[in-house]
Formats: C-alpha cells, sequence, structure tokens
C-alpha cells in the first residue's frame, strides 16, 4: 500500500510538470504569431509614443523567458490581464469566470443526464440480448448517434420552447438573477449536448456488458448458484466498466472545453462562443487562456481516470 | 447412505450445437454413473465433449448448446427438469465444478478470499467472522501455507499452482458431495501437478467426496482414478475399473492412446527410456554456443520521473550444440526457459555476454541463413489469422530471400508437403485448421528459410497426445532430413526424454545440470532435476527404485 502511496505522489509531480510544459507551449505558441501586441490593444491609430508606452507598461520589451515569468505569476492568480476586443476594459479573468459558469452548469447537466440515462438503458439493454426491447433500443440509438447536437438543439427548441412553451427560446437567465430559471433553461441545451452521447454509450456499454458474460469467471459465479442479476452487479459491471470509463473522460472533456453549437443555438453566454469571437477579434489575452485552460482539463481528467484505473483494477497497481 | 449409492446418474445424453440446418452433435448418447466416494476419470482428447458433459451437469452449458434428449438424475432427482431457483441452490452446494483456466476462471478485480468466501455466503449462514474463519480454513485445506495473505490477494498475484489451489478451496468450501474437476492440472508444472492430484486424492478420502476428473492426459487418469471412462468424439468408447482398463485395453482406440502417451517406465518397474539414439551428431561441429550469457528484462519505471531497472532472467548461462543434435532445455514455468530462446533468436536484446552462431558473434545481421528460428508454443496466436497459410509461408522468403514469385511458390508447396500437408492447406487461414495442423503449418514457416538451427518453444504442449506423437515424429523425420540442430523446450519431461539427444535444466536462471539424456535420467545431480523427476514418475504412478 506504501508503494501505491508513492506511486500517487508521483503522478502528481508528473501532472504537475505536464502542466506546466503545457504553460510554457501555450505561451510560447502566442509569441511566434505575427502581429503587434501593442497595436492590437490599442488600435491602428495609436501614435508610436502610445505604442511605445504602452510596450513599456505591459512589460512587451523584456526577454521572453521575463515576460513568460510574468506571465505565468498573474496566470497561477488567475490574472490575464485585459481583453482588446472590450477595449482593454474588460479583465480576461472576469470574461472568462462568467462564461466559465454557464459552461460548467451545462457540463455537469449533460453528464449527469448520460450517466443517469445510459447506465440503466446499457443495462437493460444487455440484459435483454437478441429480444424486442434489445432491439428497439438498438434501433434508437443508431438514430440517435447520427443526429448532430446543434440540429437536436433546434428542434427541441421548437418542441419544447416553441410548441409546448415550457422554456422561452433564447431567453437566458443568468444564475445570479434567478437559480431556478436558470437551471429551468439550461437543461435543455443540456439535454441536446448529451442525447448523441447517451447513445453512444449505451451502445459501448452493451457490447463491453456482453462480451465480459460470455467470459469465464461469469460461469463460475453461475456456478457457485449466485442468480443473474447478483453476478451482473458484484462481477460483471465493474469489470464492463473499465472500456466505458475512457470514454466518459473523452465526454467530460469535450463538453468542458465548451460545446459553441449548442451555445449558438440556445443563445448561451458559453465559453465556446467567447474562444470564436476572440479568435476573430484577435483578442490573445483570452485565446491563450481559454487555451490553457482546455489543455489543462484535458490533462487533469486523464490523471484522475488513471487513479480511477487503479483503484478499479488491481492489475494495474504495482507493488 | 450406503457406499454404494449412485450419486449421479447420466443416462443417454445428447447434446448438440445448431449450426444453420444441422446439429453438430458434441455429446452423443452418453450413460454413466457417478458413485458416491469414487473418482471416476473422464479421459479424451480435445473436442471429445469431456467439458460439455461436466458443464451440462452443472447446467452452465454454452447459450448455443442444446440438449437432444437424455437425462441427468442427481440423488434420483431429475437436474434437466429441475427449476432453475431449485438448480441453482444445488449447485455450489451440492455439486460443484473446478475449472479448465484458473485465471480466467477467477474475476480479475476481487481477491481470491472475497471470491471463495462468496460461495460459503451463497448457500451458509454464518456470521462475518465465521465466514472469514471458515475461508481462511478452507485454503489452508488445500494446502495453502498462508491463507491470510492469500484470501488479501488478487487472482493475477498468485501463481498458477496456488490459483488452481484456491479454485479447489472453492470448490470445497459448501462442502458439494460431488466435485467435477476439469482438466485441473493441465496448466501447471509437474512438481504442481503431482501436488494438486494428492490433494484431490486426500479430499476424497477424508470426506468421501465423489470427484469426476477430466483430463486428456492418461497418466493423470490412471494415477488419481478408481473407475475410468475413454471418451471420443462424444461417445464413450470404453469403461471400467482403471487398472485393468488401461493395462488390458479392449478398443483400438484406448490402445492407441495407452501407445502414444509417452513413457519413461515400462511397466516391469525397469527403466525404459527411448532417448534418441542418433549418436552422429557427436561427431560434428560446434554449430551454435552461448557464452556467460546474462538476459535482463527490462522494468518500466513508474511515472515521468522513475529510473530505468531490469531484473535478470538468465544468470551466466554456457551452453555449446553441435550440429544435428537436440539439446532439451527443461525448467518449470519462471525458470527463464522461453527468456533464453527469445535471447538466442535475438527478440530480446537486452543481454550480455557471447551468443555464436558457426563461430560468428551474433551481432548485427550475420549471415541471414544461419540465424536460429522458432516454432512457439501456441501455434493459434503466433500465426496472423488474417493471412493464409501459403502467405504466411512464404512471407520468411519475401523478407529474407531473393528468389523470384515463382520460386517463392515453388519453395512453400516442397515445404507444405515435407510437413505431411497438402497444397489445398495453402488456400486456409489458420483458424481453418486443427492444432495440429497449425503446428505442422508453423514448423512449416519455421523450416522455409532453411535454417540450421530451430528453437521448439513447447512445441507440442497445447496438443493431444496422438497428435503429439505425430509432431513429434515429423520433426524427427524434418531433422534427420535437412541436419537440423534443435534446441527443445518443454516443461514436460516425457516429451523431452523421447525426442532430445542431451537436456539442460534450468532452475531460476540458472543451468544447474546440462548432461546426456540417459545420464541425466540415471544419474541426477542436483536436487532440483531429482524432484523434477520424481514428480515426473510419481504422476505416472511409479515411485523411484
Amino acid at each position: 500500500m506504501q508503494m501505491g502511496m508513492k506511486g500517487t505522489v508521483k503522478k502528481i509531480i508528473s501532472l504537475l510538470m505536464s502542466l506546466f510544459l503545457t504553460s510554457i507551449l501555450t505561451f510560447t505558441a502566442f509569441q511566434v504569431i505575427p502581429g503587434d501586441s501593442a497595436l492590437i490593444a490599442l488600435g491602428m491609430d495609436a501614435t508610436e509614443e502610445q505604442l511605445e508606452e504602452y510596450r513599456e507598461e505591459m512589460g512587451l520589451n523584456k526577454s521572453l523567458p521575463m515576460r513568460f515569468a510574468r506571465w505565468l505569476k498573474g496566470a497561477l492568480k488567475g490574472d490575464f490581464g485585459y481583453s482588446s476586443q472590450y477595449q482593454m476594459q474588460m479583465k480576461v479573468s472576469t470574461l472568462i469566470g462568467d462564461r466559465l459558469t454557464v459552461t460548467l452548469w451545462l457540463a455537469a447537466l449533460s453528464f449527469c443526464i448520460i450517466v443517469l440515462v445510459s447506465f440503466p438503458l446499457g443495462i437493460l439493454n444487455a440484459r435483454n440480448r437478441s429480444g424486442t426491447l434489445d432491439s428497439l433500443i438498438t434501433l434508437v440509438t443508431h438514430f440517435f448517434m447520427a443526429v448532430p447536437p446543434f440540429f437536436l438543439g433546434m428542434i427541441i427548441t421548437l418542441l419544447f420552447g416553441i410548441i409546448l412553451k415550457w422554456f422561452t427560446p433564447g431567453n437566458y437567465v443568468s444564475p445570479e438573477e434567478d437559480f431556478q430559471r436558470f437551471l429551468r433553461f439550461m437543461i435543455f441545451p443540456a439535454i441536446a449536448v448529451a442525447v448523441p452521447k447517451i447513445a453512444m454509450l449505451v451502445k459501448l456499454l452493451r457490447s463491453s456488458l456482453l462480451r465480459e458474460m460470455g467470459l469465464d469467471y461469469v460461469r463460475t459465479a453461475k456456478g457457485k448458484g449466485m442468480t443473474d442479476t447478483s453476478i451482473l452487479y458484484r462481477h460483471i459491471l465493474k469489470n464492463a466498466l473499465i472500456p466505458v470509463i475512457t470514454f466518459l473522460a473523452m465526454i467530460l472533456a469535450d463538453i468542458l472545453a465548451g460545446t459553441i453549437l449548442v451555445e449558438q443555438v440556445f443563445n448561451l453566454p458559453g465559453l465556446g462562443r467567447l474562444l470564436v469571437s476572440s479568435i476573430a477579434n484577435r483578442d490573445y489575452a483570452v485565446v491563450q487562456a481559454i487555451v490553457l485552460y482546455i489543455a489543462s482539463v484535458v490533462i487533469v481528467i486523464n490523471f484522475l481516470v488513471d487513479l480511477l484505473y487503479q483503484w478499479i483494477d488491481p492489475r494495474l497497481r504495482k507493488d | 447412505m450406503g457406499k454404494d449409492e449412485t450419486l449421479l446418474c447420466i443416462e443417454d445424453l445428447t447434446i448438440g450445437f445448431p449450426t444453420g440446418k444441422c446439429v453438430k452433435r458434441v455429446v452423443d448418447h452418453i450413460s454413466l454413473e457417478v458413485k458416491k466416494g469414487e473418482i471416476l476419470g473422464i479421459l479424451g482428447e480435445s473436442g471429445s465433449g469431456k467439458t460439455i458433459t461436466a458443464l451440462a451437469v452443472m447446467g452452465l452449458l454454452p447459450a448455443a448448446a442444446r440438449i437432444l434428449r437424455g437425462r441427468i438424475q442427481y440423488r434420483g432427482r431429475d437436474l434437466l427438469t429441475l427449476e432453475e431457483g431449485e438448480r441453482r441452490r444445488l449447485r455450489g452446494a451440492e455439486i460443484s465444478m473446478v475449472y479448465q483456466d484458473p485465471m480466467a476462471s477467477f474475476n480479475p478485480l476481487l481477491t481470491v478470499g472475497a471470491q471463495v468466501e462468496e460461495m460459503l455466503r451463497l448457500h451458509a449462514k454464518h456470521t462475518q467472522e465465521e465466514y472469514r474463519a471458515l475461508t481462511l480454513k478452507a485454503l489452508k485445506e488445500v494446502g495453502l501455507t498462508e491463507p491470510l495473505e492469500v484470501y488479501h490477494r488478487y487472482p493475477h498475484q498468485l501463481s498458477g499452482g496456488m490459483r488452481q489451489r484456491a479454485m479447489l478451496a472453492m470448490a470445497i468450501i459448501a462442502g458439494p458431495k460431488l466435485v467435477l474437476a476439469d482438466e485441473p492440472t493441465t496448466a501447471l508444472d509437474v512438481t504442481t501437478q503431482g501436488k494438486i492430484l494428492q490433494l484431490l486424492r486426500e479430499l476424497n478420502e477424508k470426506y468421501g467426496m465423489s470427484i469426476v476428473l477430466i483430463s486428456h492426459d492418461l497418466r493423470v487418469i490412471q494415477n488419481t482414478c478408481h473407475r475410468a471412462i475413454v471418451m471420443k468424439d462424444g461417445r464413450i468408447v470404453e469403461a471400467g475399473m482403471t487398472q485393468e482398463l488401461f493395462a488390458r485395453p479392449q478398443t483400438k482406440y484406448t490402445r492407441q492412446l495407452v501407445a502414444a502417451a509417452p513413457r519413461l517406465f515400462s511397466d516391469g518397474g525397469g527403466l525404459r527410456v527411448t532417448c534418441a539414439k542418433n549418436t552422429s551428431y557427436k561427431e560434428q561441429r560446434e554449430i551454435f554456443t552461448i557464452q556467460n550469457l546474462n538476459v535482463f528484462y527490462p522494468e518500466k519505471g513508474s511515472g515521468l520521473l522513475g529510473k530505468k531497472r531490469r531484473k535478470q532472467v538468465i544468470k551466466n548461462a554456457n551452453i555449446s550444440v553441435l550440429q544435428g543434435e537436440t539439446l532439451g532445455i527443461v525448467g518449470e514455468s519462471g525458470s527463464g526457459k522461453s527468456t533464453l530462446a527469445k535471447a538466442i533468436v535475438g527478440l530480446n536484446r537486452e543481454i550480455e555476454g557471447v551468443i555464436k552462431f558457426n563461430d560468428v558473434a551474433a551481432k548485427g545481421k550475420g549471415e541471414l541463413a544461419a540465424r536460429p528460428q522458432m516454432v512457439f508454443q501456441d501455434p493459434f496466436g503466433s500465426l496472423n489469422p488474417t493471412k493464409k497459410i501459403g502467405w504466411l509461408l512464404e512471407e520468411p522468403l519475401k523478407l529474407q530471400t531473393n528468389l523470384s514469385k515463382k520460386e517463392r511458390i515453388a519453395r512453400v508447396r516442397e515445404m507444405i508437403r515435407q510437413v505431411g500437408l497438402t497444397y489445398e492447406f495453402l488456400e486456409r487461414y489458420p483458424s481453418q485448421l486443427s492444432g495440429g495442423q497449425r503446428q505442422r503449418a508453423a514448423i512449416a514457416a519455421a523450416l522455409i528459410v532453411n535454417p540450421k538451427l530451430v528453437i521448439l518453444d513447447e512445441p507440442v504442449s497445447s496438443l493431444d497426445v496422438t497428435i503429439q506423437a505425430q509432431i513429434l515424429r515429423l520433426l524427427k523425420e524434418l531433422q534427420d532430413k535437412y541436419s537440423l540442430t534443435y534446441l527443445f523446450i518443454s516443461h514436460d519431461l516425457n516429451v523431452v526424454f523421447q525426442i532430445c539427444n542431451r537436456v539442460c535444466v534450468l532452475y531460476r536462471g540458472e543451468i544447474i545440470e546440462i548432461k546426456e539424456a540417459q545420464e541425466l535420467l540415471y544419474r541426477p545431480q542436483h536436487e532440483y532435476t531429482k524432484e523434477l523427476l520424481e514428480s515426473a514418475m510419481v504422476k505416472m504412478g511409479n515411485r523411484l527404485p
């Protein structure tokens, strides 16, 4: 067990190192892009003196490592400077912070829906192998796998927003304003994000469960006199989860990075839309911060999945 | 309850797998009885229907299998018409099974203790502490000396022998009256095999537990069972008391099996060694030498900062092989046999020391034709399943020679004849071949580039005895024809003594003895060699003189 601890500490150290490397890459990448950030910040009308003053003030004349250190120090405190698309009036951190709340809520909601719906369906599907229910679920999942989320968003808007009037399309309410109405609104984009992923997950879970059901240890359990249900929950499920976890992690990273199309359809102020508008406006400070965020999310999720695997599968533990 | 009570009675059982319109019968009109307290052996080669019969008794047949007719009665109750709930209560508590592959038959994610205990929990009411105490007791009962440690281990952390013992503990913990043991010793070393069989006999004597022992190995059945049944293609060929049955077999097939079983000792108690008598190799020159060879396995350091470590598997090995001889390498699993073989063919580069072919050190590519070829243990895994046999045979020629397409095909055709297959096999995929045919194809693939030295890594251990004998004969023929030199790796001493001129014993990565086969058999020096020989004999029901 002590070795296990040691392994975890090692993993944490390598996590921190990858995060550091990511920050270097993110920073350098934007230094290589041609263009004068002073000019971008102050606009084409700025005089030479104003530009020089800005460069001095922002430390743009210093060496690359110095500027990186300065940027990283700020980044660690959550300070990424000011956004140029808002005429340097808006802090990048505030801008991203607001959008992040929306994206995080959307991610959390859709992730819950994905897990809560696909697990029972996948299990039901596998248990009714080659029954009518199985064929029906398979048919429906195949259909939804092919539907892109934004199109589904449009259908949902039409059905629940316009016909059933369960929410007002486009009328986003921020959580500070009215949290209940915010949640009621957010549930619909969350469904739009979740449905195609559910379809894929049900399919994956079904095939994973069926594969496990054919293995020898299941026969052993049956030979002990266990019922099929307790074999499923006590023996099969945990084994079947192993491939599913990787996929769940990919989904989570994907929706945490922002879902631009769904945000657009539901008029949500999320991270995805901010990223697109920042790229269009050459607002590098914002883009840099979002890229760093996305990269970190992916790295951290991978780290957590790694730990989760070791917890589930004793064969992966080193001793 | 009398001693003669019949526990299990199978009448006219027929099981088939429907394929398309016809049904492939795998068990065909089988009738047998198991009495209380007896050990019944079922002997048969793979595909003879012995495992399916056992699974039918357990009610664990694969979904595709259909019971076409017959009855299975357990203490007067017909199992086939029993309600599922009733039947479930019998499983484990009355009838339990020891499965063929204990690694796959345990859940990899749960501790061994939890899985053994689960059996008890399903069939008996106790307190938490009692469950645990009884589980530990059962683990101790099957000869696991540190039950508490085993209890907390996961299946992959145990050795093959320990896993098999744990599987046995699981089978007996709920006190069943009948245990079906399906090839319980097949995957084990000879030394461990003997101990497990001994354990089965002890359990039978101590608790009067009836055992059905299923094996393809005549010696296992002969040494353990009171009564035996010989099965072939789903039918019972012959049955009788074990001694009688194998001493005076009535049918041709049983006689064949008895004849094919490799033996060290004849019935008279004297030694009858079938060691290869070919002594002409002695005048030959050395074709291959190893000097002070150390082989390592790199161990992956953990994380980004982990240091690279390596584990020494082979320690200071010295071997020289003469042209035309067969050198056997024996040792139990984990002794480094396969590692040594891989180092010789160049599949492992973490080596120190000298490996020489024809006095040329094997650094760089060297003379290609002189490079040794290898035949692997598992012809299923070592032949690419997506390619036809013809393609597989041609590939080494493409890589190692400059022959034209026409010449290559001529060579492939010649080779396939040499290993006793016909041209039509060239158009088949490995999955369409039987185990023996696949191993023939693998041998052809190894020999096609005209190597001088061939390394055979357990080439017959996955095959049935009658097929084993055929393959060994083929190897001998090919050796004479092409004056080949063999390095023959095996854990099966009986096979080794049939084909090898000299034998080298590997123990924990060290060569502890290397000498003429006869010499080794008569005058083993090292304690381990003696133990190895003894367990091979015990398994055959003989004792050392």
